[in-house]
């Protein structure tokens, strides 16, 4: 049976040309896997080419759509009145190309630890015949000015 | 003051060697769509202007491997002023960076290449 989720529009901040997402595959307690592709008028590209740490942000926007899916499974705080933000990423390993243009990427973020509106991640990017990145990240949902000082 | 074009979005303020004052541009496209209601510069572009500025100053120095540290304290906004360091550390095959603005640090870091 395919599960239909809500459009990635509603689940995180992120808007186009900064917005990759695309479509979610599948989603459970344990994380979530994804679809994302990085478009020509992506704002991180370095002249004709997007560095492959991108894939950092692209593991963040599905860490911010795991956690608001996360609260509307528990019927909290609508996602579309928070703000998703990188606290910090460790263990990152990265390819010596570049992340591959208009390309499906698969993204998947498996849940390590929760707390509160923190959250813990390893996450997986791949896609074309050799890119794939992987690492660890931890984010917060909430209002900005409850997660940084100002 | 001898500074070459600064990456779109960003305004150069001032630069000491390695040490650079720069200012998020309003409108930068650097934060579009992240997020239109509050607009704020990701940490990934953050790691972006540090690569950039360490090609500027190394343009034959190795491609990143690996993204060992990353920790976020505050965030950008447009308008803002702050510094960006920078170092090479080719004993330990790693750049340092730490962006810092009046009021703290936002960000520090460590690649490894």
């Amino acid at each position: 049976m395919t599960h239909a989720y809500p459009p990635i529009v509603d689940l995180v901040p992120h808007r186009p040309p900064c917005l990759m997402l695309e479509s979610i595959e599948s989603w459970a307690e344990t994380g979530l896997v994804c679809r994302a592709r990085c478009r020509h008028d992506s704002p991180f590209r370095l002249g004709s080419q997007v560095p492959a740490y991108v894939a950092l942000e692209i593991a963040a926007q599905a860490a911010a759509a795991d956690q608001a899916l996360r609260l509307r499974a528990r019927n909290r705080t609508p996602a579309e009145a928070l703000q998703g933000f990188l606290v910090n990423a460790w263990e990152v390993v990265l390819p010596p190309g570049a992340l591959p243009n208009d390309v499906n990427l698969n993204v998947r973020v498996t849940l390590d630890a929760t707390a509160g509106p923190l959250a813990s991640y390893g996450f997986e990017v791949s896609g074309g015949p050799t890119f794939a990145v992987s690492g660890r990240l931890s984010a917060m949902t909430a209002a900005p000015d409850r997660v940084f000082p100002s | 003051m001898d500074c070459p074009p600064i990456l779109d979005g960003f305004e150069i303020v001032d630069r000491v060697g390695e040490h650079w004052n720069l200012r998020l541009a309003h409108g930068s496209p650097r934060c579009a769509g992240h997020f239109p209601q509050d607009p704020v510069l990701s940490a990934v572009g953050q790691i972006q202007l540090v690569d950039w500025l360490r090609r500027q100053a190394h343009p034959e120095a190795a491609t990143w491997v690996a993204l060992e540290d990353l920790r976020c304290r505050r965030v950008l906004r447009p308008g803002a002023e702050f510094g960006v360091h920078f170092a090479e550390h080719p004993a330990k095959r790693c750049t340092s960076f730490a962006i810092e603005c009046a009021q703290g640090e936002v960000t520090r870091g460590r690649m490894r290449w």
